[in-house]
């Protein structure tokens, strides 16, 4: 769909315009309208969300805020000053704008919104049904809205809305580059996300649900009321009217949930902004809540190693009562050791005596030719002195030689494994104590160590421990209201299961209903496909999110500088969005530079038109504004590469110079001049023309 | 009235799917239910619309017969 026609009629600086535009192709749909400032680049912007929305649509247009464009008189007092300042007051404002399909809507008629506002005399807006008037053409007839009962123009906002897309969507699709940050802002709201639930088709299926709803209560008061019902209708009914009270209640608790979810984002931000001016006033990291809860941990830890100590002690009392006797008893055992190897080989030498006598003096004499023929008692004293001899082998014993065994139990084998048991007894006590009093000692540290910081922290001037006590408050608000949000979780997990088995119910008595007659039949099925879109709009919703915000990064990272690449973009529930860095750090997108804020509406813009395969023309006045030489032809690149039916680009001559102009020259349809001729002739609109190079 | 993104998209239509056998319809009778609703959707009429919906519902009931 693209925009055919835009006249307007005493509008700002329009006095009488008409931009008639062609029918975009496959290869060539981009429209540069090139307007000095003041000109009326704003004014064509402008001109959209009130022409096809009215008052709903001055809650986009700058300097109106939402608040501001609820009553009647503001929306008179907006138009007044949209007025041209020369209209003659005979003459109404009007905005007159077609929107075309193209070759690629199929099923589609052209859709015409004439908007009319009414001035008196003084050229003041006329006063209550005679200030506006709508008409809506869609393939060429006007539709009625005078006999519907209904507020004629709110029925006309809503066949604008059917015909075209919802209100919500505008800021979308028709942005200033200049507002990205309030584009922004507005995604913290529930605003653009819902009108991506509408365009992705899960508003439909909300309303479907409701209207199915609607139609069970009529199609079971057509089956027969209570009087003719069969017992079985009754239990229906009984059970029907039990689910009706806990949809209710789950109503309830979702929107109570939803409250304290708000208040919580409210809390957060203003914590956010104390802790802020808390850093400013010199607190630094002196979070005094933070500081006294790492105290309380620390503190926690000192217990903890103290308790480990004195566990590892008592574990440990027989190891450590025998540890001081353990050098003694080893060098006790090792003497015995001494002892008995002496011993042994003194004994060895001694069972040899006889062996090494008879080898020294062989018996009888006669057989020793070389002592056999010494007198017999020299014979026996020779043989007296080598037994002597012998025995001073080993005499004395050596020096750590035990005199006695005292641990004469423990011998040879036994004794080596008794040592080396003990060794490991005296290494492993040491190794458990020590590692636990280097616990204890760390621990010990940083609790003195916080606890100076919480003294600094104390010692702050006046203002900051005022900031300080305002962030405890909110921290214990904040703490109170996750409490009560995780109740009421609880709660809503516990009414859905309830629910469940209530569904399983009800289903199987309209099970046996539905053999009774055919309208039984219908009101079964009806109540499945009912459950059937309340379990589809919980499933859509988030779907509908991570698609968007799969596509809003790809689009994002294009358009952005090289730091965002591996990035992600995260659209939170209630908050701002952000981005997840690659490094997996995060950080607010309302904290980017302005023209990072501007990439992301366009981003956001294109996510939407592809997730939802919407048509809609996109219209972004100064969409590069101060963007650096390398963003500016990344971004127009990715407008005119995107698959859009039409892309009208609103630009100074210092923005969207020639030298641009020519690298997407493949891509330009038309281009248009708007000149200001003085007050009197207004904005001139020249087609096929831009500024000269 | 078309219908809605949501049945022409590959990963929802899966959902789509699973949601119809787990309460045994099929997707048809869901999109056309959603585009009934649409085609009424904010015109204030509602003459006409249980006939639709009962008419949808028994093209459904010949369809699983």
């Amino acid at each position: 769909m693209y925009l055919s026609r835009l006249h307007l009629q005493n509008w700002r600086s329009y006095a009488d315009a008409v931009f008639e535009f062609k029918e975009p192709t496959q290869r060539k749909s981009v429209v540069l309208v090139g307007a000095m400032n003041g000109h009326g680049k704003t004014s064509f912007l402008v001109s959209l969300y009130l022409g096809l929305f009215g008052k709903f649509g001055l809650r986009y247009c700058e300097g109106f805020r939402r608040e501001e464009t609820n009553s009647g008189e503001s929306y008179r007092s907006a138009l007044g000053k949209y007025r041209r300042n020369h209209a003659d007051p005979s003459e109404p404002t009007i905005i007159d704008l077609t929107l075309t399909p193209t070759h690629l809507d199929t099923n589609e008629d052209d859709v015409r919104i004439v908007r009319r506002w009414f001035f008196n005399n003084k050229n003041e807006p006329k006063q209550g049904e005679a200030f506006e008037q709508v008409d809506v053409y869609v393939g060429g007839r006007l539709l009625r809205t005078a006999d519907s009962g209904k507020d004629p123009l709110a029925l006309a906002d809503e066949r604008v809305e059917r015909s075209l897309f919802p209100a919500h969507v505008a800021p979308a699709f028709f942005f200033d580059g200049e507002q990205a940050q309030e584009l922004i802002e507005k995604m913290g709201e529930p605003g653009i996300k819902k009108a991506a639930e509408v365009m992705f088709g899960t508003k439909v299926v909300a309303e479907a649900a409701q209207t199915i709803s609607e139609y069970l209560i009529r199609a079971r008061q057509a089956a027969g009321g209570k009087r003719k019902a069969s017992e079985r209708q009754l239990d229906l009914e009984a059970k029907i009217a039990e689910r009706d009270r806990l949809n209710e209640q789950i109503a309830k608790a979702q929107a109570d949930h939803l409250k304290l979810e708000h208040e919580k984002d409210e809390r957060e931000s203003e914590r956010n902004q104390l802790q802020e001016e808390f850093v400013r006033l010199g607190g630094g990291n002196l979070d005094a809540a933070k500081l006294q809860a790492d105290v309380d941990h620390a503190q926690k830890s000192v217990e903890a190693a103290e308790k480990s100590l004195t566990a590892t002690v008592s574990s440990l009392g027989l190891s450590l009562s025998v540890t001081g006797l353990v050098p003694k008893i080893l060098n006790r055992l090792k003497q015995e050791e001494t002892l008995e190897s002496w011993e042994g080989l003194k004994k060895g030498t001694l069972d040899n005596k006889e062996k090494v006598l008879a080898a020294a003096l062989p018996e009888p004499p006669e057989s020793d030719p070389l002592l056999g023929n010494i007198a017999p008692d020299i014979r026996k004293k020779v043989r007296e002195r080598i037994a002597t001899a012998l025995e001073r082998i080993y005499n004395p014993p050596p020096p750590n030689c035990a005199e006695s065994y005292l641990l004469g139990h423990v011998k040879g084998e036994r004794r080596a494994k008794v040592r080396v048991r003990l060794d490991e007894v005296q290494c492993g006590v040491s190794a458990k104590v020590r590692n636990s009093a280097k616990q204890l000692r760390s621990a010990r540290e940083a609790v003195e160590e916080l606890r100076a910081r919480l003294n600094r922290s104390e010692n702050v001037p006046e203002k900051t421990k005022e900031v300080r006590e305002k962030l405890d408050k909110l921290n214990t608000q904040n703490q109170e209201i996750s409490r009560k949000l995780g109740s009421i979780e609880n709660e809503l997990r516990k009414l859905k299961a309830d629910l469940h088995t209530l569904n399983v119910e009800i289903g199987n008595i309209q099970d046996d209903l539905a053999k009774l007659g055919p309208e039984q039949r219908r009101i079964a099925v009806a109540e499945r496909v009912n459950r059937a879109l309340e379990d589809l709009q919980e499933k859509l919703k988030p779907t509908t999110t991570n698609r968007l915000e799969d596509v809003v990064t790809r689009h994002f990272v294009a358009i952005a500088d090289k730091r965002f690449r591996g990035g992600r973009i995260h659209l939170p529930n209630g908050g701002t969005p952000e981005i997840e860095l690659a490094d997996g750090t995060r950080a607010l997108l309302e904290m980017f530079s302005g023209f990072e804020k501007r990439s992301f509406a366009i981003a956001f813009s294109l996510a939407l038109a592809e997730i939802t395969r919407r048509r809609i023309p996109l219209v972004i006045d100064t969409p590069l504004g101060n963007a650096d030489s390398a963003y500016r032809p990344r971004t127009l690149r990715s407008l005119t590469d995107f698959d859009l039916d039409q892309t009208i680009i609103l630009t100074h001559d210092k923005e969207v110079t020639h030298d641009l102009v020519d690298g997407i020259k493949g891509s330009i349809l038309q281009t248009f001049l708007v000149e200001y001729h003085g007050s009197e002739i207004g904005s001139v609109v020249v087609p096929d023309k831009y500024f000269e190079s | 009235m078309k219908v809605p993104p949501c049945f022409d998209d590959p990963e929802t239509r899966k959902i789509i799917r699973q949601i119809c056998d787990e309460h045994s319809l099929d997707v048809d009778l869901l999109k056309d239910m959603c585009e009934i609703v649409g085609k009424y959707s904010g015109s204030g009429r509602r003459f006409g619309l249980d006939e639709e919906i009962a008419g949808a519902v028994d093209r459904f009931l010949s369809r699983s017969n």
